[in-house]
């Protein structure tokens, strides 16, 4: 690793607050469902990084700001009486780029959500694993890549037991949610949590597609019809 | 736009984010261990205009009414170790009342997700946190373990070297027996051997408002408290304390 100066070594100590910053208030903003001042406030706004930002789950990628705003706000289950969302980020883990350009970041979020499921209100718990890789841009950080694992989706006040094992996607409502991606896929594996995608952010010299937590990194991606598991 | 610091400032900013966060972390900390008593003469601001404790139904403003919510707290942990005492005779009855003070009692309040801003002036600063907790009570329904999530938000005074409270909110958003659907109807029978727990209460609060409606199947959309935002001083930014 680079040895730092004592000013560079401030500047990325802050550089790594700011970004936690980003994704804490990407949060709240989901949290808010101010979804749209979410994408508008903390997303790539130059090109041509908006035409590779990328939004993943368990079953795919969202590529570009265009399909990202598809999915996010035309797809929002959220706003009507009733519903709800909160998912914290905890555990988080920060590295930034040796040059100084990008951020790589991994959390944990416990999170819970109320939302209609076949018409009725459900509790639901979420626990996800929370990968983003933030670049920076004129006005500072800003979230570049955003991938979702989704470990397990549950509806409150059910044994995890009684959920099928290998739960159907059409009977998953994160899934369902999801909708079409742009590259539909098994991106994410729930049965190995060893499974090695998003890697944990280690220290790193510049930005590789193949480390990040876009589709690139997915090992996957290069047969997207693969399977995950 | 926000200011360009020098590497000073942003060392010293960075160790003024790191003291809230170890303020409000022993806040938290001391609420789980039921040092509520404890908890206005260490973290507020002695001598600031107005201190404010905010929770759903309203302000409680003025350190002698925080400390009167504060010690209402105490005072049932203790009604409810005396409680206990009768309930579990054989574990608990000769122990005397301080050793027996917050038996059954566990509360959690996990910090998650901060966003911390501190003034250009350096004199104030706005945090908000998102609340994993708990509460884990001996209860009139017998042992009970109720989810507490929500959220903490902020106003902070810099003084005498170092940063204390103002206004505090303390705003709960999902409160349900653990292992229940919030979204459905559901009731908690009593037990009789734990008749004694019932009968918990606090003050009102100063100014009685509606600050946060916990989650119910029929609330409107409910955003959390506003995230803060790079500001001046503190005159220029908007305060987590009432307005009027």
């Amino acid at each position: 690793m680079k040895q730092f100066s004592e000013e560079e070594r401030i500047r990325r100590v802050w550089d790594k607050e700011q970004a936690k910053s980003v994704i804490c208030k990407n949060m709240y903003y989901m949290a808010a469902n101010e979804r749209k001042k979410a994408l508008d406030s903390l997303w790539v706004k130059e090109e041509p990084h908006c035409k590779t930002a990328s939004y993943g789950k368990n079953w795919g990628y969202y590529v570009g700001m265009d399909e990202i705003r598809r999915y996010y706000l035309d797809g929002n289950p959220f706003g009507e009486k009733g519903t709800m969302n909160c998912h914290p980020v905890a555990t988080i883990r920060v590295e930034e780029a040796e040059d100084g350009k990008t951020i790589r970041c991994q959390w944990y979020n416990a999170s819970y959500e109320s939302r209609f499921i076949n018409g009725s209100l459900a509790g639901l718990w979420i626990t996800e694993k929370g990968n983003a890789d933030l670049i920076r841009e004129a006005d500072g950080f800003r979230i570049w890549h955003y991938f979702i694992g989704v470990d397990m989706q549950l509806e409150a006040g059910t044994p995890y037991a009684a959920q099928p094992v290998d739960l159907p996607d059409e009977e998953n409502p994160v899934a369902v949610e999801f909708g079409s991606p742009t590259f539909k896929m098994k991106a994410y594996n729930t049965r190995y949590n060893y499974y090695p995608y998003p890697s944990i952010p280690e220290p790193y010299l510049s930005y590789d597609p193949a480390q990040g937590c876009g589709p690139e990194a997915n090992p996957n991606y290069k047969n997207r019809k693969g399977d995950a598991s | 736009m926000a200011k360009e610091y020098s590497t000073e400032e942003l060392a010293r900013r960075f160790i003024d984010h790191r003291e809230i966060q170890n303020l409000m972390g022993k806040y938290a900390l001391l609420v789980m261990i039921c040092k509520d008593a404890d908890l206005v003469k260490n973290f507020w601001v002695p001598a600031a205009e107005n201190p404010v404790l905010a929770v759903n139904n309203g302000y409680y403003v003025g350190t002698d009414a925080i400390s009167s919510y504060y010690s209402a707290i105490a005072e049932n942990y203790a009604k409810k170790a005396s409680a206990a005492k009768e309930v579990f005779p054989k574990q608990l009855g000769g122990k005397p009342a301080g050793e027996l003070f917050g038996v059954g009692e566990d509360h959690p309040r996990p910090l998650t997700s901060p966003i911390i801003e501190i003034a250009e002036d350096e004199k104030s600063a706005k945090g908000l946190w998102q609340v994993m907790g708990v509460d884990n009570s001996l209860t009139e329904y017998g042992p009970l373990s109720t989810w507490c999530w929500g959220y903490a938000a902020a106003d902070f005074l810099y003084e005498k070297k170092s940063w204390k409270i103002w206004h505090l909110c303390f705003f709960q958003e999902l409160v349900t027996p653990c292992a229940q659907d919030w979204t459905k109807p559901f009731s908690l029978e009593k037990d009789p051997v734990f008749s004694g727990f019932s009968g918990s209460c606090l003050p009102e609060p100063t100014i009685k408002r509606n600050l946060y409606q916990a989650y119910s199947p029929k609330r409107e959309y409910t955003a959390p408290p506003r995230i803060p935002e790079p500001y001046r001083t503190f005159r220029e930014t908007f305060s987590y304390g009432p307005n009027d």
